[in-house]
């Protein structure tokens, strides 16, 4: 199987975007696929990255930073192109928002609210729309050729693709007239006097009168952040984006892959590659492999006995002690080493299976190993999708 | 002596009403909460699991159809329902307003929703209260709840003090109170924090142990180092071993089992690989993360699908490792 040409594809992109379930490497991949592009493209190329380990985030040089971009020195590496990284700040973009959306008596309000200040995090989902609100707000910029996004740990990993849609609705919901109207205008309308006593008994009338007087404000910035929304939502629809799927070679990840990738399918979305992450040697399940590790279980005794002999003869003067207990050490190592392959064979067994599953074009699969350590270099990372060029 | 044998690390945990299971994504958060509700369930606790997202994995677990919001029944002392913020606010409303439950969501449940969705702290506050209002009603001997990931689960045992904060009157501050006291007892409450022995796993709940300690009042009980490859060699094997592959000695072991001994040699490089990268952040994990908490290690469990056999393993991983 060959992924030469993949690399291509998604180079002839503006934004890619990089989904899967949680902890399958969306992070990694994201950082390594924009590394390769900027190693093999001419392209100026910026990745914004949500949760970045330190290290990795180290390796890119965006440990202290927030949504500014800052240029990635490759160091020794060669590369054709040039590559950014920016991090999403969820605080920071929600402030940028209202900045941008509100005038700024409305903003001294808002930001004075604790309502707000309790909001960023978690209104209506609003990581998911934060990651595409700040690619907006960067590609607009112009100063990229291409975008690499990495998704926010969600519990479905299609939400954030429904997240500009969510906010639209949330605006223009008829509920948020109802919960803001008594304190709009003052006329109060009397059909809505049941919610808001039964609101006020339970929640108290001092947040409630708190939450209507944010949302009179928020829906100031209505139409502003309505455009924005819009103008996201077509972005990601736009031929001009591309979908990543990633997943482990696992069923729970493949599971939620095939559903994400079921749901690109359904909103016309270009699904460009699947990368099946951390998948371990195929050489183990080769036939010489399988017959040697068959006869290491039939010939243990022998095998080591041999071993051991050509070990004293190689070392005449060992210490007495180590030279009693050879034998059984060797054949605790010999042991040991077919457990180990027992063990990861029996995986790709199951790695194989679960590939099978992926509901995707073979040809658009593409394979990351298992590292045996932390991904903590741009070495590494440029290392990971290198057989996307080749 | 009049002192009966000592109580166990898993006695002392089990004892607890309310068990939150949390970690990263993808960790195994499922599977320990699972398999901790099992050995309560074995020990003769009545035990609810209660899963936060609705997104099934219990059910694809024990192979069992739907479950709800109704707790079903999973075998002998053992139940599970799925956290759902409507009905929890309908059981809610019903309760403490005594209004009938709605058939349909009314308008009134649904614009409360609404709200729930917007404002800060409110959905999160029903969940924790629900399960709250189970441990005083003392429905059950023990909850374990399979809870959001990292970043949720913060906002949602912090509710209490937060909505206390935000919410100066009302009904839902009143309740605040008898639910704190609930959520800062050591005795019944608890968070089990899973992780796997890699960098960003670790990180997260290193995070994650900061944050509940300065934002919330529960405490840590438990810290689960999830999918640990045990250690091959000792220092001795490991150098036979180094010995064995180097090249002079490949030509007397080819000999012995074939060529596809370098597959083996592979296989046993990279296990070895993994299990120290682990060690180290088993390590970070027991300094930086549990402290005095009892840590327990999990082994990666090969080749059993996901399901009975994989949550009987995990549970005898965590009572051997707790007793
Ligand atoms: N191919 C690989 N080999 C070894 N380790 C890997 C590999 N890919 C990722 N990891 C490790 O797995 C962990 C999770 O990766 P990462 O943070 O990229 O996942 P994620 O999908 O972004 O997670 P989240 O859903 O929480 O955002 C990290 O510690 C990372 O170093
Ligand atoms: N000790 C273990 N050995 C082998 N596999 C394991 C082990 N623990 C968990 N797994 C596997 O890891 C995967 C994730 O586990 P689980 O669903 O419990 O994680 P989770 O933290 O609940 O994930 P999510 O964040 O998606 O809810 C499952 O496929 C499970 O079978
Ligand atoms: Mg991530
Ligand atoms: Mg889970």
């Amino acid at each position: 199987m060959t992924n030469a040409g993949l690399g291509n594809v998604l180079a002839s992109k503006q934004v890619v975007f990089i989904g899967g379930s949680g902890g399958v490497g969306k992070t990694t991949v994201s950082a390594a696929l924009a590394v390769s592009l900027a190693i093999h493209t001419e392209l100026s190329v910026l990745v914004i990255t949500v949760d970045p380990a330190r290290r990795l985030a180290d390796a890119l040089g965006v440990s202290s930073l927030g949504n500014e971009p800052v240029d990635v020195d490759l160091g020794s590496i060669k590369a054709k192109g040039r590559l950014s990284a920016a991090m999403v700040d969820m605080k920071d973009s929600w402030d940028q928002i209202v900045q941008r959306c509100a005038d700024p008596a409305v903003q001294e309000r808002i930001f004075a609210n604790p309502i707000y200040q309790n909001i960023s995090s978690q209104f209506v989902q609003s990581h998911d729309y934060i990651a595409v609100e700040v690619l907006f707000e960067l590609s607009n910029r112009g100063n990229f050729d291409l975008i690499v996004v990495d998704t926010p740990p969600s519990r479905n990993a299609i939400d954030f693709l429904d997240a500009p849609a969510r906010m639209e609705e949330f605006f223009s919901s008829k509920l948020l007239k109802w919960l803001i109207a008594p304190y709009r205008s003052k006329v109060f309308v009397s059909a809505f006097k049941p919610f808001n006593a039964v609101a006020e008994r339970i929640l108290g009338s001092d947040f409630v009168a708190q939450l209507a007087e944010f949302f009179v404000d928020f829906q100031g910035m209505q139409d502003g952040f309505l455009i924005r929304a819009k103008a996201v939502s077509e972005l990601i629809k736009s031929e001009k984006s591309a979908f990543v799927v990633v997943t482990t070679p696992s069923e729970a990840p493949v599971t939620e892959a095939n559903f994400l990738i079921s749901e690109l399918v359904e909103r016309n979305l270009p699904l460009s590659a699947v990368i099946v992450n951390r998948t371990l040697p195929k050489k183990l399940a080769d036939r010489e492999v399988v017959n040697a590790a068959a006869r290491l279980e039939e010939s243990a005794q022998e095998a080591t006995e041999l071993l051991v002999s050509c070990f004293r003869r190689e070392h005449p003067d060992v210490e007495e002690e180590l030279n009693l207990a050879l034998p059984a050490i060797f054949s605790r190592v010999l042991s040991e080493v077919e457990n180990c392959y027992r063990g990861l064979s029996g995986q790709v067994s199951t790695e194989v299976a679960q590939r099978t599953r992926i509901g995707a074009d073979r040809d658009s699969i593409i394979e990351i190993p298992q590292m045996r350590n932390d991904i903590a270099s741009l070495q590494q990372l440029s290392g990971l999708l290198e057989h996307l060029w080749s | 002596m009049t002192e009966g044998p000592a109580e166990s690390e898993l006695d002392s945990l089990l004892s607890k009403r309310l068990l939150f299971v949390t970690g990263k994504g993808g960790v195994g958060k499922t599977t320990v909460a699972a398999s901790l509700a099992w050995l309560a369930s074995s020990r003769h606790l009545r035990t609810l699991l209660c899963q936060v997202d609705a997104k099934g994995d219990l059910q694809r677990m024990f192979g069992h159809g739907h479950i709800g919001f109704q707790p079903e029944r999973l075998r002998q002392n053992l139940w599970a329902m799925t956290m759902d913020t409507e009905a929890a606010l309908q059981e809610y409303l019903k309760i403490y307003l005594r209004m009938p439950i709605m058939p349909r969501l009314g308008p009134l449940a649904k614009a409360f929703d609404f709200v729930a969705n917007a404002a800060p702290g409110v959905r999160e506050i029903l969940v924790v209260g629900k399960l709250c209002w189970e441990v005083r009603e003392d429905h059950y001997d023990i909850i374990v709840v399979d809870s959001a990931a990292s970043g949720h689960v913060v906002s949602q045992l912090a509710s209490p003090k937060g909505v206390g904060e935000l919410f100066k009157v009302g009904l839902v501050s009143d309740q605040t109170t008898w639910m704190s006291q609930i959520l800062s007892d050591p005795k019944r409450s608890g968070v089990c924090l899973v992780s796997t022995a890699e960098e960003t796993p670790v990180q997260e709940s290193i995070e994650l142990a900061e944050d509940l300690e300065n934002q919330t009042d529960i405490s840590l009980a438990l810290v689960v180092a999830n999918r640990v490859f045990p250690s091959v060699f000792s220092k001795t094997e490991g150098e036979i071993f180094e010995w064995l592959d180097s090249n002079d000695q490949r030509g007397v072991i080819e000999k012995a089992v074939g060529k596809g001994w370098d597959g083996l040699v592979e296989a046993a490089d990279l296990w070895s690989s993994i299990s120290s990268m682990n060690k180290r952040y088993v390590q970070r994990l027991r300094s930086e993360v549990a402290g005095s908490v009892p840590l327990v290690e999990v082994s990666e469990v090969i080749s059993v699908p996901a399901g009975f056999g994989l949550i009987n393993e995990v549970a005898e991983s965590i009572e051997a490792g707790l007793s």
